[in-house]
């Protein structure tokens, strides 16, 4: 293992931790993230409060950890849709005709011609009525997967068309296998080895988008925690409290730096020669 | 280039761009059920009675299909007409012209940045990628790429704004007095804020390519010659990394515009960032419709210009990129 994949996948594997840490002892009442310390409102770091004190009284650290749950969870659903929507419908175009390929490569086009962030804040803003049963986490997930798939399916389609004119789907067919089942389960478990280096940087980028769509108000809302709207939270009060937006960005910081390692030890060990 | 290329990729941009457009149309216009929230503010709309209402959506097509309230909408947003903002009542053009100068000024002098830090950045670290220690300098670089634009602006906001008092911490001029010194002064931060996810990319970009340049055997070639190594650089390592970068500001399209969201939030900038924001918070949805299709029409745009680029300075691309499919 590469030195920067295994920095990378230990520090997610740390920030998943305290997360789940919080999550785990929530229940016995400790980093309860909503408990309010009237005594100590806008508290500077100290021994009561490692990070602190917001506005509210309410313990940073427990909110920065609770938030990480969520914001790791959004993104983390975010990727997951986005590589395997991508993924499936890249196997798809890869291995079908003229027609379908050009439908299905001029709708990922169009969804890859909105900045992620930009479209996901209109959709979640203006128009997410049939979203607004699901959880606010599920909700900023599922739209953000929506505008991060075209990346994955470029990458899953170029290798797929590579595999179609191979012996592997000459022997899928001539055993009768349909276009669907020799693209589904012959050719994507193939085409997607390339898809291994770009998919970290999926997950940094979806979990920036979650932060920004918190940070604007229209993703995980207060009084819930995320870093995202803790970050919204920390800007309302620079003039005065540095720590609430101090510790949330630098954990933000941590994750998204994690995911690019891991992405950059995956795309060293595939290309070696690339290595510096 | 050749002409049937351009012409394809042109055509091909152009669908792209109509299908864009429909899902924007779609998603704003028929997603949130009531197909009139798209024309009349929720307050009005809430209060009509059935009559009006059945004029109203009758004179507004809203009783034909989709397809032809969508092309209808097309159709007088490409003759520039792209409604009217229920907040201010005033058209969306018209505004979103007013707002266009300040972001305009934001993202120029970030791209600037982006050239003027980024690529020498880059350059350095190709040069010294042999050194001791230049393992260090490349997770360097990776963290800089990762380093969340959010963060950056608030830890420079409290250092240099709040703590030092250097820089004002918002907006765009001095209300009053505000001369260059008070716009340059306001601009520094947002510019350099918006600018330093794109140096770290820009940076990763041209320290690759000047190190594959610069490593060729060419170069070799040109060392064993007897040229000065700062001229073998310049040559070999330099200019190879130029030309894609070239193409790579197309891409950067929509970094840059969801930069442009961030930013102007978070100092309130007076841009069509903050226009975008205020309408989505607003439910303004002409707004919103207008500027998500200018946000795509503007990725797509730079990407097009990407692919010319690419195919222009390096003919091997021209076969087969994009245009071919």
């Amino acid at each position: 293992m590469t030195r920067p994949l295994a920095a990378g996948l230990l520090l997610l594997a740390a920030l998943a931790g305290t997360a789940l840490f919080a999550a785990a002892v929530a229940p016995l009442g400790w980093l309860d993230p909503l408990r309010i310390d009237v005594e100590r409102v806008l508290a500077p770091p100290s021994r009561a409060h490692w990070f602190g004190t917001d506005g509210l009284g309410r313990d940073v650290l427990a909110r920065t950890l609770h938030g990480g749950a969520a914001s790791l969870g959004a993104a983390g659903l975010a990727t997951a849709l986005a590589l395997s929507v991508g993924a499936a419908l890249g196997a798809l175009a890869g291995s079908a005709g003229r027609t379908g390929d050009a439908l299905l490569s001029r709708t990922a086009d169009a969804f890859h011609a909105f900045p992620p962030l930009i479209a996901a804040l209109a959709l979640l803003g203006a128009a997410a009525a049939p979203l607004t049963g699901l959880p606010a986490g599920s909700r900023v997930g599922l739209v953000v997967g929506l505008f991060y798939w075209p990346g994955p399916f470029r990458f899953v389609r170029a290798e797929t068309r590579r595999l179609a004119a191979s012996p592997l789907a000459d022997a899928a067919r001539a055993a009768g296998a349909r276009r669907a089942r020799v693209a589904l389960l012959h050719l994507l478990p193939q085409a997607l080895l390339p898809l291994l280096a770009p998919a970290p940087f999926v997950a940094g980028g979806a979990v920036l988008a979650e932060a920004g769509l918190g940070f604007l108000g229209v993703g995980i809302r207060p009084p819930a925690p995320s870093w995202g709207n803790l970050l919204a939270d920390g800007f309302y009060f620079v003039e005065s409290a540095w720590w609430i937006g101090l510790f949330p960005g630098a954990f933000l910081f941590l994750a998204v730096l994690g995911c690019f390692l891991a992405g950059e030890g995956l795309r060293r060990r595939a290309a070696p020669s690339q290595d510096i | 280039m050749t002409f049937r290329r351009a012409a394809l990729q042109g055509a091909a941009a152009a669908v792209t761009l109509l299908v864009a457009a429909f899902l924007t149309y779609a998603a704003l216009a028929a997603l949130p059920g009531d197909p009139l929230a798209a024309f009349v503010p929720e307050e009005q709309r809430l209060t009509l009675d059935p009559e009006r209402r059945a004029a109203l959506e009758h004179e507004l097509g809203l009783d034909r299909p989709l397809p032809l309230r969508f092309a209808r909408w097309l159709g007088a947003a490409v003759a520039g007409d792209l409604g009217t903002s229920f907040r201010t009542r005033r058209p969306v053009a018209r505004e979103i012209a007013e707002r266009l100068g300040p972001t305009l000024e934001l993202n120029a002098t970030a791209l600037a940045l982006i050239a003027g830090v980024g690529l020498p950045l880059g350059w350095w670290a190709a040069r010294r990628s042999a050194a001791r220690g230049a393992r260090w300098g490349s997770a360097a670089l990776l963290a800089l790429y990762a380093l969340p634009t959010l963060w950056v602006a608030l830890l420079l906001q409290y250092l240099l704004a709040v703590r030092l008092g250097l820089l004002p911490l918002y907006g765009r001029s001095d209300p009053v007095g505000g001369g260059l010194g008070s716009r340059l002064a306001h601009l520094a931060l947002p510019a350099v804020t918006l600018a330093l996810h794109q140096v770290a990319f820009v940076a990763l970009f041209a320290r690759d390519t000047a190190r594959a340049g610069f490593l060729s055997r060419h170069a070799q070639r040109a060392r064993s010659a007897g040229l000065p190594e700062a001229r073998v650089f310049a040559r070999h390592g330099v200019r190879p990394s130029l030309v894609p970068l070239a193409a790579l500001l197309g891409l950067m399209v929509p970094g840059l515009a969801s930069g442009s969201v961030l930013i102007e939030s978070v100092f309130a900038w007076p841009g069509l960032g903050t226009y975008f924001v205020q309408a989505v918070l607003a439910r303004d949805l002409p707004v919103v419709m207008a500027l998500s299709l200018l946000a795509s029409g503007l990725t797509v745009a730079g990407s097009l210009l990407a692919d010319a680029l690419a195919g222009a300075a390096d003919p091997r691309v021209a076969g087969t990129a994009e245009g071919r499919r």
